[in-house]
């Protein structure tokens, strides 16, 4: 946290270095939390990259209410949510063909390929809805309380615990189905 | 374990891999958008060095305009408080500072006028006894022990 705020202050000086540890450090997991939101990784670089494309050029006019993970986090989520909305990613087509090829395409020029294990978890997390998925995935792999993403979506807390526990109920049928099949 | 919790494990276990020289590349596109941004910035701190000192002269200028304002606005009561000086003689009776102090007190909510409007109604109260029509200087004169009436 106390690296965080000098990360900042140093970053708001126009260190470069800053910027650069800052992307070494939040680059991975917030590829990770795009990825497994859109399940798409071409969409979700564009996210990330975006992301700290307009955090980079903010300089010293970025103002943080809270900690900097959570920042960049909060930015990466409310992108991926347009974009999810804006393209209707997996929502009109059959997933369940394409999915896989899709997810992963051209992998030689891609910046995040998803690993061959996680593609089973991907395609189910595609095939339930965005709010649930997005609640599934702020909590198990944002590490954000039930709380924090009820204040992110601005809804209530009752709510975010219904979403989290119908996306896992949807999540087990679909991978329980897979199975049998 | 619950099902609850093998599915929460299961969702954990979605990574991802990067790609070193892309990686390097997003990273090399950031850094030069830094430092463009940085640049832009610099170049442009002069026009608004300009648009403060505008900015401070027009402050200025609205600053001084409001003091000569209030300035001028206190004046008045000063002028009043003159004014209210030639009322206030030196009475030899009770009924000489009684009017005196209604006067000031008239003078001072109303002016002129209000003194003129006073001076009427006390004539017309008088009238019987009053000789002839005498106007107001005439009459502070005579509150003030003027030698010429």
């Amino acid at each position: 946290m106390l690296e965080d705020k000098l990360l900042i202050l140093r970053f708001k000086h126009g260190s470069s270095d800053a910027l650069r540890r800052i992307y070494e450090k939040y680059r991975i997991y917030l590829l990770r939390l795009a990825t497994a939101l859109l399940y798409d990784a071409g969409i979700a670089e564009d996210v990330v990259h975006d992301v700290f494309l307009r955090f980079a050029q903010s300089g010293n006019e970025i103002r943080l209410k809270g900690n900097l993970k959570s920042y960049l986090r909060t930015c990466v989520v409310n992108s991926a949510r347009n974009k999810a909305r804006a393209e209707q990613i997996r929502a009109s087509v059959d997933i369940d063909e394409i999915a896989p090829a899709a997810a992963n395409s051209n992998e030689s020029q891609q910046w995040v390929t998803i690993k061959e294990e996680a593609m089973r978890i991907g395609n189910a997390l595609v095939q339930i809805p965005y709010e649930q998925r997005e609640v599934v995935v702020l909590h198990l792999h944002g590490d954000m309380k039930f709380r924090e993403i009820a204040d992110l979506q601005n809804v209530s807390l009752k709510t975010i615990q219904s979403r989290y526990r119908y996306g896992l109920d949807k999540l087990r049928s679909i991978l329980n189905s897979e199975v049998e099949k | 374990m619950r099902p609850t919790e093998k599915i929460e494990k299961l969702v954990r276990k979605f990574e991802i891999d990067v790609n070193t020289p892309k990686d390097q590349e997003a990273l090399d596109e950031l850094l030069q958008a830094h430092a463009n941004s940085k640049r832009a910035r610099q170049s442009a701190a002069p026009a608004n060095t300009w648009r403060l000192i505008k900015f401070a002269a027009a402050a200025v200028i609205v600053v001084l305009a409001a003091c000569w304002f209030i300035m001028s606005d206190r004046g008045e009561p000063k002028q009043h408080q003159t004014n209210k000086l030639v009322v206030a003689a030196n009475p030899k009776t009770p009924a000489e500072l009684v009017s005196v102090i209604s006067l000031n007190m008239v003078f001072r909510d109303g002016g002129m006028t209000a003194m003129e409007k006073q001076f009427d109604m006390a004539e017309q109260k008088v009238k019987p006894g009053l000789k002839e029509r005498i106007t107001t200087s005439q009459l502070i004169c005579e509150l003030e022990n003027c030698e010429k009436i």
